[in-house]
């Protein structure tokens, strides 16, 4: 008659929810400091604790409940920073504009002697400018603006870090033509920080 | 004699493109000082291709260093 009786499920499952909830500032900070960006940690741990109560069965209870938590957010970190690096290395695959849509984009920087169009202006304070989340959302949307071949290898070479032969012989192209990429690649990448983000910098 | 050939911009800012993935020959090297040692465009081109650099090597490691929001 003494059947002491399970409280029952719906709030035991409550309870849990709640702890489970209150680990969430500890994760995020963990996720921040390995993202080092706020909204992506938000997500990251978004997708952790809902993974965790979706697993809450498989949580044994012989660790606690924060360290189980943090493993869940160490895979869900590393699985986000593939998807990122994969997103970027193909975002450049949209099947519209390529190289051969202006020829003469890279004719028009310099004028007929060969000389730059116009005279390059300094950039100040460039260390200042990789401290902050804007300069690299800024980035990503001049990387997004490349011709896709070359946004494809100057991600390679220089995010990832592939040596040139190496890309080369994937793309198929010979190491001549990589270089030119490459060098399209950077010219418009300088130009685009420059029109968007250090023209506006001043001081 | 050897005639260093005088480089145009474009063919200077080429050089220093390719520089940053293989190493140039010495005659390119020589016409890029001569060339860089007179042209400022060039010298801030120079430094501008270097930091290019540094920013996709952040950005490869999850870009802006700072851990808290700039307010
Ligand atoms: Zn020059």
């Amino acid at each position: 008659m003494a059947d002491k009786k399970n409280i029952n499920p719906p709030d035991r499952m409550a309870a849990l929810f709640a702890e489970v909830e209150s680990h969430r500032g500890y994760l995020v900070r963990f996720a921040t400091a390995k993202l080092r960006d706020g909204d992506q940690a938000e997500e990251v741990v978004q997708e952790a604790l809902l993974a965790a109560l979706d697993g809450v069965g498989s949580f044994s209870g012989q660790s606690s409940l924060r360290t189980w938590l943090t493993s869940i957010l160490k895979f869900k970190i590393i699985d986000f920073q593939r998807r990122v690096i994969a997103e970027r290395a193909h975002f450049s695959q949209a099947p519209d504009e390529d190289d051969s849509a202006d020829p003469e984009w890279m004719d028009r920087l310099f004028d007929d002697t060969g000389h730059w169009g116009q005279r390059l202006a300094e950039w100040s304070n460039p260390d200042d400018a990789l401290q902050q989340k804007q300069f690299f959302e800024v980035f990503e949307r001049c990387m997004d603006k490349l011709p896709k071949a070359a946004g494809r290898v100057f991600f390679q070479r220089e995010v990832m870090g592939i040596e040139t032969d190496e890309i080369c012989k994937e793309e198929g192209i010979s190491a001549s033509n990589c270089w030119v990429m490459l060098h399209r690649a950077r010219l418009a990448l300088r130009e685009c920080l420059d029109r968007n983000w250090f023209q506006g910098v001043k001081s | 004699m050897s005639d260093a050939a005088e480089l145009s911009c474009k063919e200077a800012a080429r050089l220093m493109s390719k520089r940053q993935d293989v190493a140039l020959t010495n005659d390119e090297q020589e016409n890029l000082k001569n060339h860089l040692y007179q042209c400022l465009s060039c010298r801030r081109f120079e430094q501008q291709l270097g930091f290019l650099r540094q920013l996709a090597q952040r950005y490869s490691k999850g870009g802006a260093a700072t851990e808290n929001e700039p307010t």
